[in-house]
């Protein structure tokens, strides 16, 4: 039996061929749309 | 100061975005979904921070990783949406079977459809507690204040929803899931 069968599924999770990275530009353009949403949020 | 300052609701941003996007992406695979959602999960939380309940960073994070995990399930209760999930998981080839072999206790490899799927048909509580563990890189403790549990029930859930996953792979090669596969009651209320 497994002893520690949580570091064999982070053993499979860690292999995903998944790229998570942004560029500056796309980071740039969401955070102006969550500022404008900021700046529109509704008075408490 | 993060409900009325414009500069430290960006600097939460540049903080938080990249590690939900992170989340986002190994949940949902296709980056343009990801970022749909990322999106809107933060425009959800630009708009809901009067009422953000927490005092800390910690509170913060608790308080989005609990916002995306409810958004990443709403999207993926879109059956449009999951077939979409596994066309591109099914691009994504083949695991390692020295890295699967170890859960299956077999030598046969996986493919990532395989375990995408397998994680889509256990109960949305597991999906999320796989989901923010894995996807997320959460501990237990973060887990635990995400999905309002106590820590001990978080711990042994999460093993319990691993167990069903490698329950759902180990028969993948003689069909769907029998009954006794099926999750048991204290996941039926996620």
């Amino acid at each position: 039996m497994r002893n520690d069968p949580h570091k064999d599924w982070d053993n499979l999770f860690n292999q995903l061929p998944l790229d998570t990275t942004l560029s500056v530009e796309q980071l740039e353009k969401v955070k102006r749309c969550a500022l404008d949403a900021f700046e529109n949020r509704p008075a408490p | 100061m993060a409900r009325t300052d414009r500069n430290v609701f960006g600097e939460l941003f540049d903080h938080f975005y990249p590690l939900i996007f992170a989340y986002c992406t190994r949940r949902l695979v296709v980056r343009e979904c990801a970022e749909d959602v990322a999106s809107e999960v933060f425009l959800k939380v630009a708009h809901g921070i009067q009422g953000f309940p927490g005092l800390c960073i910690e509170d913060f994070r608790r308080w989005l990783f609990r916002i995306a995990t409810n958004e990443l399930n709403a999207y993926l209760r879109q059956s449009i949406r999951r077939r979409e999930l596994l066309e591109a998981v099914a691009q994504m080839g083949r695991i390692n079977a020295s890295v699967s072999g170890p859960l299956l206790d077999d030598t046969s490899s996986l493919d990532w459809q395989e375990v995408y799927e397998a994680l889509g048909n256990l109960t949305d509580r597991e999906q999320s507690i796989i989901s923010l563990r894995f996807f997320g890189g959460l501990k237990h403790e973060q887990i635990a204040e995400v999905l309002d549990l106590e820590v001990g029930t978080t711990r042994a859930a999460l093993s319990r929803a691993l167990e069903h996953l490698r329950i759902r792979l180990g028969s993948r090669d003689v069909g769907r899931r029998s009954a006794s596969d099926a999750p048991q009651g204290d996941f039926e209320n996620a």
